[in-house]
């Protein structure tokens, strides 16, 4: 500690020399990782095109420049007499859609021989299919699925290359944990700052180290689709339709070479126009809709951006990059707001799986940073007991509260809290009457933004990707059999409310990616949560009534979340509740460990360590999580 | 701010929010019945699908049928003809020969009218003709299982309704709710003003 101490001593231009050394650093070491094998092979070996007439084949029609698949179980073999292979190149040309399979024989870090088996799938609209190795190999046997298709070439890519998305990965948490250790007593004392600082530098890796466009988080195709819908009117432009619909298979981009292909196509067809026909769903939608509101603010950015001719994938990594900001400033906001709490405020806001989902379209991000600051507003009221109600904080927790509840209104009970806020806030009686009249109104007129549409049309609820649903007679079943309901209700919510709260995968699931096991990663987290809250020096005085309120108002809100889940995306009389996602119970963590909070616990922490602590504990659990995910499967 | 000037801000405001629930009409996409059921797990070479059309809006000239077609099966061939007709004079307002293998598997294939048609009354009919598929193709249709507006396959009445979708011109009142909104938003402020106001004047 006294190492650290020392290093908020060292003057600026140090400060800023030693992280100018340590990227550079970084960036050397960076290079000569990844091409030291590529420096010891001699010029010829860099790269070269494989000679296709003197191949082993089977089904495959040999000509002089190409090789042409005759049907369904068309193979080649290739030796490569145990030479180094960075990227292995194929170049093909087909009318339809197949899966390229690889039988390789690759060294292990022993250079001993081992089978691997990798499989590809290749578009007709792009004409490359890649594969990283990294090492030398033996016989490579090649399988096509469809006849027709065409092998113009099969090329080894040794060159010299730098890899700038695990450049930017080690850069960013090395300045990180340098910038922290330089400024914490900066950083103590105005935490809503490092909570924004962290939230963009783990965005910023998740937006460059994200192997894929699009389809990397759970119904991203379709958020985007609403984002896009200022542009697209009554059409889809072709990169639209291709990146939400035809391809964006997760697995698919899984080198650089090929998403670079991916990019350059989307970019070629941005200005092509698909005709209104099939598949041309997304049209009609009209962000002005409560539930759609969360929307308009990207899209307008994505439709300044089109009116500026600003290239398809730029506009789409714009649009994540503005969603990121915007999640940042709230909760940096926050944090600043919250009078108490700060340090547990930082680290829930900065769970892995809402700033994944922040750096990508999801709209979760937003119901769970505007009910952060909503409720930071309302402890903030609450805290102060003795300090008349401020406007301004009123106004923040009904706005901030209502636009993170618009796309979710199952969680309306929230705005409930405020009537928490005792007597003596106010002047008088009829003020504080009215106040709570007010509150109740505003609740109502939310809920029934989720209610009025059911009873209307109960239709309009159903989520068809829940499979055979239907909302209306979901919920004749359930009033015509109410036991058998609370029973399933009572066993979903039993069973899973735990896991659902603390559990891995609602800390560090990155959607497609796969996330947090019960490891250190998630280990890290849960001690940060916990130091957040025992290291608090100024903890609110909470009645034993308002503890009883608040998690009754959890409860409900989360019955509310089951049960909406059960009558639109369960399909009917199934006795479980499916599409539940452990997402929708983080703006729940922050109410439900304020309640549990209590000034009758006494610490002897150092605050400026705990905060220290805690940030470098989520740095090593983001770049744990990162490292295993994404980096080491997707970026070499 | 002058109590005055404040209430005039609060009704430009609020004429700003209630305007576009007045101006803006959009389209809302519905369905006849749920598309939930593949009421028709194989068309058959030959068969005659007959769709009478109930269709409630004022008018339309988009409307849609959500097909199955069994990713995986590589057999689908030949030509479906779908037809939009006038009972009434038998009149044959849309017709196209669709290409089994450009129909995607769970969505809808929409087929656009040159006149809007209103057919609330179930003037209009789709009659989907599966003459020209090719033997092998695995095509299903989706609908609901329901004793209104039977679907008629093959000239015999069935047991469940295509599900059509189409486009419906409609208002945007709904956006009255913010209305509701600012009018709550702007009585708690002005209930808290008030406070403020007595406690500086104390």
């Amino acid at each position: 500690m006294k190492i650290i101490s020392k290093m908020n001593n060292i003057k600026n231009y140090q400060k800023i020399i030693i992280c100018v050394i340590t990227a550079i650093l970084i960036a050397v070491m960076n290079f000569f990782y990844y091409n030291y094998q590529c420096l010891k092979i001699s010029d010829a070996e860099k790269n070269y095109v494989i000679d296709l007439k003197n191949i082993e084949v089977d089904n495959i029609k040999l000509n002089d420049n190409y090789l042409k698949t005759s049907n369904e179980n068309a193979n080649f073999k290739i030796d490569f007499h145990y030479k180094y292979i960075r990227n292995l190149i194929i170049k093909y040309k087909s009318k339809e859609a197949f899966n390229l399979n690889l039988n390789a024989e690759l060294a292990n870090k022993y250079g001993i021989l081992k089978e691997n088996e990798r499989e590809d799938e290749c578009y007709s609209f792009t004409n490359i299919s890649a594969f990283a190795f990294n090492r030398k190999a033996g016989i490579i046997e090649f399988s096509i699925n469809k006849p027709d298709v065409v092998i113009e070439s099969v090329t080894v890519d040794n060159s010299l290359y730098f890899n700038w998305q695990t450049f930017a990965f080690w850069f960013i948490i090395v300045e990180l944990i340098l910038v922290i250790l330089f400024y914490h007593e900066y950083f103590t004392k105005k935490i809503h700052v490092l909570a924004f600082i962290l939230c963009m530098a783990f965005g910023l890796i998740f937006l460059i180290c994200s192997h894929n466009m699009i389809s990397v988080a759970n119904d991203d195709e379709t958020h985007y689709s609403y984002y896009s819908s200022l542009i697209t009117n009554d059409f889809y432009t072709l990169s639209d339709y291709y990146s939400q619909s035809c391809i964006a298979p997760f697995s698919w981009q899984d080198t650089i070479i090929e998403k670079n292909e991916y990019q350059k196509f989307l970019n070629k067809s941005a200005e092509d126009e698909l005709e209104d026909s099939n598949g041309n769903r997304a049209k009609n939608v009209f962000l002005l809709e409560t539930n759609k509101l969360n929307y308009l603010p990207i899209a307008l950015i994505l439709k300044i951006c089109s009116l500026l001719n600003i290239n398809f994938t730029t506009r789409f990594m714009i649009g994540k990059l503005v969603h990121l900001i915007i999640y940042a400033v709230v909760i940096m906001f926050a944090v600043k707001k919250i009078p108490t709490l700060k340090v547990l405020t930082l680290v829930i806001a900065l769970l892995p799986q809402t700033v994944f989902l922040a750096s990508n379209y999801s709209y979760d991000p937003i119901v769970t940073g505007f009910l952060l600051l909503a409720f930071a507003a309302f402890v903030d009221e609450y805290h102060n007991k003795k300090a008349k109600i401020k406007l301004s904080n009123v106004l923040i927790f009904i706005l901030a509260g209502l636009f993170g509840i618009f796309p979710k209104a199952v969680y309306s009970p929230f705005l409930l809290l405020m009537l928490l806020l005792p007597k003596e806030k106010f002047d008088n009686k009829k003020q504080y009457i009215i106040f709570k009249l007010l509150i109740i109104g505003i609740f109502i007129a939310s809920m029934m933004t989720f209610i009025l549409p059911f009873i209307m049309d109960s239709s309009s609820v159903n989520d068809v990707r829940g499979g055979n649903v239907d909302a209306l007679e979901q919920m004749r079943l359930i009033l015509r059999n109410p036991i058998s309901f609370a029973r399933v209700f009572y066993d979903q919510i039993l069973l899973n409310i735990a896991n659902r709260l603390v559990g891995p995968s609602t800390f560090g699931l990155l959607s497609y990616y796969g996330g947090m096991d019960n490891d250190v990663s998630y280990l890290l987290i849960l001690i940060s949560i916990v130091l957040g809250l025992i290291c608090e020096k100024k903890y609110s005085n909470i009645k034993t009534s308002h503890r009883i309120f608040i998690f009754l108002m959890i409860l409900i809100t989360m019955s509310f979340v089951w049960g909406s889940m059960y009558l639109a995306f369960t399909p009917l009389g199934e006795d479980v509740i499916n599409g539940v996602q452990p997402r929708y119970f983080i703006p729940f963590l922050l109410p439900l460990l304020y309640a549990l909070s209590t000034d009758k616990l006494k610490n002897k922490l150092d605050y400026q360590n705990v905060v220290l602590l805690c940030s470098i504990f989520i740095i090593i659990s983001y770049s744990l999580l990162i490292y295993g995910k994404i980096i080491s499967v997707y970026c070499l | 701010m002058k109590r005055s000037y404040r209430y005039c801000l609060y009704i430009i405001i609020g004429i700003l929010i209630v305007l576009p629930a007045f101006f803006l009409e959009r389209n809302v996409e519905k369905l006849t019945v749920s598309a939930n059921n593949l009421v028709i797990p194989y068309v058959h070479k030959n068969d005659i699908i007959v769709q009478s059309l109930n269709i409630k809006c004022k008018k339309t000239n988009k409307l849609g049928v959500r097909f199955a077609t069994y990713v995986n099966s590589k057999k689908n061939s030949g030509y479906l003809t779908i037809k939009l007709i006038n009972s009434k004079n038998d009149e044959i307002l849309y017709e196209e020969n669709v290409d089994v293998t450009e129909l995607k598997d769970n969505q809808f294939f929409t087929i656009s009218s040159k006149d809007e048609i209103n057919s609330k009354s179930g003037e209009y009919y789709l009659e989907i003709n599966a003459k020209n598929i090719g033997k092998e193709t695995n095509l299903g249709i989706y609908g609901s299982y329901t004793k209104e507006n039977e679907a008629i396959l093959n000239k015999v009445k069935s047991n469940y309704s295509l599900a059509i979708s189409y486009l419906d011109r409609t208002d945007s009142k709904q956006l009255l709710i913010y209305f509701v909104f600012y009018i709550l938003i702007i009585c708690m402020v002005e209930c808290l003003r008030e406070n403020k106001n007595e406690r500086i004047k104390k």
